[in-house]
């Protein structure tokens, strides 16, 4: 316990240094969080995916469509529950680059994603309005929209103006999941292809499966992958999980130099904690051989290293707590800026900052470690007539 | 400075003295401007690789509202339209200098790691490869126009499997045999496939062409073109110069690498100052005396303080030209990763510029200032009496 109020002791003799040193400390730990939470992110889309829902798309890629006639054949297959289908339409909004995802789809998708959740008024008169809209609830919050506005997209793979109006604003079940996402008819799409825009009709993007309870999900995906084999549009049924990972991993250039980065922060941080032992640890040489005299033994005196070092981690993470408080209470918008675009779901993991106290403890031990070493090598009568 | 009269000698002794505390401060600060220029550097490399994929003298024309050439479509008329438009040139022979391009995107699976990732197939017009200087073929053979061959970028070639000479590609239930690797010069097309278009089109099913590109012959503004095929009923098209198309293309990467650069390069310098005040307090502290007795002697309070912050400012651009000779060998590097505005693959360099250099080493000035300012005052502050009784 003496030990213990003799670290603080010391500490307390150059305030500013250890204050500094838990400052850089903590904004070290505070990156690394930071960092750590964005690469969250990225995989956030995978987490909350659903393990036996099914993705139907061209083999080839997903620019290709799939025939419509495909719904009904896929509902006959055993173990298949509802299948719906959806459109990627990407149209811009108040001419902005499109920043939340928009499909044209059927009455099943929205039933199939039950996961987002609409009141069941909203959903009938959607279900009644050709060019009705259901919208997620954070563009309702972003763009202040709400029901019975009028919306307008300009299509840029379907070109035009498109008008909607908006019927219902679902809810995301759980906090996990994105909701910057917008729903309308597919019919009002394929007739507007037909009639204007010269396109072929009936043509889908991709299907979404639910299978029954109990399902073999893998034999499933196989199934309906053998019945379109050697058509004209054969196709590649995957797990949603697997999907959404596919489109993670095109990324992965990326989320490795953001691992790379990570990485030397943490470099940062032992640097400051390494610099402010050794260089205290110098200044008390003399003091050292002093207890060494006085019948401190050698582990004594290396708890006394350890021991400040520890302090000084802690006082950083206690920082990092703080420095944390807005990302856990206001807003992404607020700290992320313009980066929140790319990360609708940004939140801190336990596991993250599990992780965090890891590298705090990790740091402390390693910072400790030349000191240690210079301490072994110690020799009292040295240090005793060390002249400063 | 050197009306300074504590010269720069004084500040390299000290600092050779305390080698390790030295050190630390460098490397950390070094960490902070190497983070600084990769960042800067990765996001003129993506610029720069677009760039250089469209030229000045090329116009290419898109649907209407189409932000790239996967959303586009334009159909067979409309392309013969163009074709005929007086703003087109012709190479000695009376050919134009024109390519209707159909580009789709298949899914090709990794080298590194067997995954899937999007590519960019493009069917060509025999025109093209004059349209883009640059393209030779550094493997192999051009594909023979009336043949499902096509040849691909280098890039494609060191990604992705099954893609040597001779091997065959699926693509829609067919065999596509690789005849040639090319080398896209500076542009984007390396991480392409090219084949004939009028084997293509018919392949994938497609009815219309994606774009349609051409050399302009300069005989009028290109506001002048712009603004006839614009307002062409019939056509329904947007054109765009093809630097400024594939420059737009780069946007949202390069604001997102930016962004995240910035973000990191800010926290990082934090820690890099922290770091920086840390060793000068404590270099104040040590030579509290002879502080003391420099003042005795006649030194006065700006002298002191100008030499404790040229300490912390060499220290630091010591590390910055460490950063900066550590990022620059990140020009061997290369990244690959998908462009979110075209959903296809994407290769692109390091690239350092002397602005790029510039910034960095301005970057590093600003940390070794402010981290050695608050230091400095208080030495410079310290009463001459009681810094001698240290």
């Amino acid at each position: 316990m003496e030990l213990a109020s003799l670290a603080f002791r010391t500490l307390r003799r150059h305030p500013l240094r250890s204050l500094l040193t838990a400052l850089g400390i903590a904004v070290a730990l505070t990156a690394f969080v930071l960092i750590r939470t964005i690469i969250g992110a990225w995989y956030s889309g995978v987490e909350a995916s659903v393990k036996d829902r099914l993705i139907v798309r061209n083999a080839v890629s997903l620019v290709f469509y799939l025939p419509q006639s495909y719904q009904a054949q896929i509902e006959q297959i055993p173990g298949v529950e509802l299948v719906g289908h959806g459109n990627w339409f990407g149209g811009k909004f108040r001419d902005e680059e499109m920043r939340f995802q928009q499909f044209a789809v059927d009455e099943h998708y929205v039933d199939i994603y039950s996961e987002y959740q609409t009141s069941p008024q909203e959903r009938e008169s959607w279900d009644k309005n050709r060019k009705g809209l259901l919208v997620g609830q954070s563009i309702a919050d972003t763009y202040g929209v709400k029901p019975g506005d009028n919306l307008r997209l300009t299509g840029t793979i379907f070109p035009g103006d498109w008008d909607f109006e908006v019927s219902g604003v679902f809810k995301a079940q759980e906090s996990g999941k994105d909701t910057r996402i917008m729903y309308f008819h597919y019919d009002y799409l394929n007739e507007r292809n037909k009639a204007e825009l010269g396109r072929q009709p009936d043509q889908v993007g991709f299907y979404v499966v639910r299978l029954k309870a109990g399902a073999n999900v893998a034999e499933i995906a196989k199934a309906i992958d053998e019945k379109f084999a050697n058509s004209f549009a054969e196709t590649l049924t995957e797990t949603e999980t697997a999907f959404i990972q596919g489109f993670v991993s095109m990324s992965s250039g990326i989320i490795a130099a953001l691992n790379a980065v990570s990485v030397v922060v943490v470099l940062i941080m032992l640097l400051v904690l390494s610099n402010t032992t050794l260089m205290s640890f110098r200044e008390r040489y003399r003091e050292f051989s002093v207890l060494n005299a006085l019948g401190f033994s050698q582990r004594h005196l290396s708890l006394l290293v350890v021991g400040e070092a520890a302090v000084l981690s802690s006082a950083g993470f206690v920082l990092l707590l703080i420095a944390l408080t807005p990302v856990f209470l206001l807003p992404a918008k607020s700290y992320l800026g313009e980066l929140v675009n790319f990360f609708p779901v940004f939140r801190v993991s336990m596991s993250t900052l599990a992780f965090a106290v890891a590298l705090a403890i990790g740091a402390a031990l390693i910072a400790a470690f030349p000191p240690l070493l210079a301490l072994r090598r110690m020799k009292v009568t040295d240090g005793l007539r060390l002249i400063h | 400075m050197a009306s300074n009269p504590l010269s720069l000698v004084y500040n390299l002794r000290h600092i050779s003295r305390r080698r390790t505390q030295s050190l630390f401060t460098i490397v950390g600060i070094a960490l902070v401007v190497f983070v600084f220029v990769a960042t800067l550097m990765l996001e003129e490399g993506l610029r720069f690789t677009l760039a250089s994929t469209g030229s000045l003298e090329n116009a290419i024309v898109l649907r209407v509202g189409a932000e790239n050439e996967i959303q586009s479509g334009v159909n067979r008329e409309a392309a013969s339209v163009i074709e005929m438009d007086p703003s087109v040139a012709t190479d000695a022979d009376g050919n134009r200098l024109l390519t209707k391009d159909v580009v789709v995107l298949i899914s090709m699976k990794k080298r590194v790691d067997g995954q899937p990732s999007n590519v960019n197939v493009r069917g060509v017009l025999p025109a093209a490869r004059m349209l883009r200087d640059g393209i030779t073929i550094i493997e192999g053979r051009l594909p023979t126009p009336g043949t499902r061959e096509v040849m691909l970028g280098r890039a494609i070639h060191t990604r992705f499997l099954n893609t040597d000479i001779g091997s065959q590609i699926r693509m829609v239930g067919t065999e596509w045999t690789v005849t040639g690797i090319f080398d896209p010069g500076m542009s984007a097309f390396g991480s392409e496939i090219w084949g004939d278009v009028d084997i293509l089109l018919p392949a994938f099913r497609r009815d219309r062409f994606s774009s349609v590109t051409y050399r302009l012959n300069g005989s009028e503004p290109f506001d002048v073109i712009k603004e006839r095929l614009e307002s062409d009923k019939r056509l329904s098209v947007t054109v765009i110069r093809e630097q400024e198309f594939y420059a737009r293309q780069s946007r949202v990467l390069g604001l997102f690498i930016r962004y995240v650069g910035i973000f990191v390069s800010v926290v990082f310098s934090l820690g890099a100052m922290i770091g920086a005040m840390i060793t000068m307090y404590s270099a104040v502290a040590n030579r509290t005396r002879e502080i003391g007795i420099l003042r005795a002697l006649g030194f006065a309070r700006n002298v002191v303080f100008r030499a404790f912050l040229r300490e912390c400012v060499v220290l630091s651009l010591i590390g910055g030209v460490g950063g900066l000779v550590l990022a620059s060998l990140l020009v061997f590097a290369h990244i690959s990763t998908t462009n979110f505005q075209t959903f296809s693959e994407l290769g692109f360099g390091f690239r350092i510029t002397p602005r790029i250099a510039i910034s960095g080493m301005i970057f590093a000035l600003i940390m070794g200032t402010l981290g050695g300012a608050l230091p400095a005052l208080r030495g410079a502050r310290l009463r001459i009496l009681t810094a001698l009784k240290d």
